[in-house]
């Protein structure tokens, strides 16, 4: 091994950057959640939870730094867990 | 010596992280499903949490988060003593969450809010299923944080030792996932609770 730094993760700079947007969107949706956008409240606020998940799943666990399937494996879980949530709602809503 | 293949190390980690996801996943799906049954006393129930304890400690567990990942890239880097120093903070960080939810739950709990207490029992079906689910789901949440600590000290103690090292890492990596995740889950757990409710 050469001294060469192993870019196999993030800069401290960029680290810090997300963690700031990470404490900011916190803010935000607390803010948010002050307002009524009646039906859509639920929606408001998991979109804004997704946004911050994706940043760590991203950056913070590396996924940018590793192979592509690695994504592929990760978004086929959260497609399977989505699927799962969003028939179950399907029958809820609409069954009686 | 054995031949060490980190990737494979990374994909066994992931896998077990998708058990996890899925884990919390049915109970976000068994709470999505009650809020949608009873929406004015799940609100009710949320309104009765504390948005100061739970915003604060969202900021704890996003900063510890933000502490492993300048851990890996400060060990990357050769900065092998203030990578140390990252995971003592993120340890640190991490109690300090658990202390504050002790102090709320004891303030629930002096309330007489609590699975199957007399004052609870008078309350409508959707609020004993609110804090049915709320110390479910944060006590096993809690769990979990308690479980990442002893994983960061363990790798505390081979980053001294020299078992974790710049070109050996992947036993901090995957500690570190398990830790991003324990924090993933909480940007979920807090605003269904503390703000949607």
């Amino acid at each position: 091994m050469t001294d060469k730094p192993n870019l196999h993760s993030g800069s401290f700079t960029l680290n810090t950057c997300v963690l700031a947007v990470l404490l900011v969107l916190t803010v935000l949706t607390v803010l948010l959640s002050q307002i009524d956008f009646g039906v859509f409240d639920v929606l408001v606020t998991i979109v804004v939870a997704s946004i911050k998940a994706f940043l760590i799943v991203y950056y913070f666990m590396h996924l940018k730094y590793e192979k592509t399937y690695f994504a592929g494996i990760v978004l086929l879980c959260f497609l399977i867990l989505g699927l799962a949530i969003g028939m179950t709602f399907f029958d809820i809503g609409w069954r009686y | 010596m054995h031949a060490k293949d980190p990737e494979a190390a990374k994909l066994g980690m992931w896998l077990f992280l998708f058990t996890e996801i899925l884990l919390f996943g049915g109970l976000f799906l068994l709470y999505a499903s009650y809020l949608y049954r009873f929406p004015d006393e799940f609100h009710v129930g949320g309104k009765q949490l504390s948005l100061i304890y739970g915003t604060v400690n969202t900021a704890i567990l996003l900063i510890s988060s933000w502490a492993v990942a300048m851990s890996i890239s400060a060990l990357h880097r050769n900065r092998d003593s203030l990578s140390r120093k990252m995971l003592l903070l993120t340890i640190g960080l991490g109690l300090v969450f658990l202390v504050n939810k002790a102090f709320e739950w004891h303030g629930k709990i002096a309330a007489g809010i609590y699975p199957d207490s007399p004052v609870l029992n008078t309350k409508p079906d959707g609020e004993v299923l609110f804090f049915g689910l709320y110390y479910l789901m944060t006590g096993l949440h809690g769990i979990h944080v308690l479980i990442g600590c002893c994983l960061l000290l363990f790798a505390y103690w081979w980053l001294r030792i020299g078992k974790i090292h710049r070109t050996d890492y992947a036993l901090l990596e995957n500690v570190g996932l398990y830790w991003h995740l324990v924090d993933l889950i909480w940007v979920f757990l807090f605003p269904l609770f503390y703000l949607i409710a």
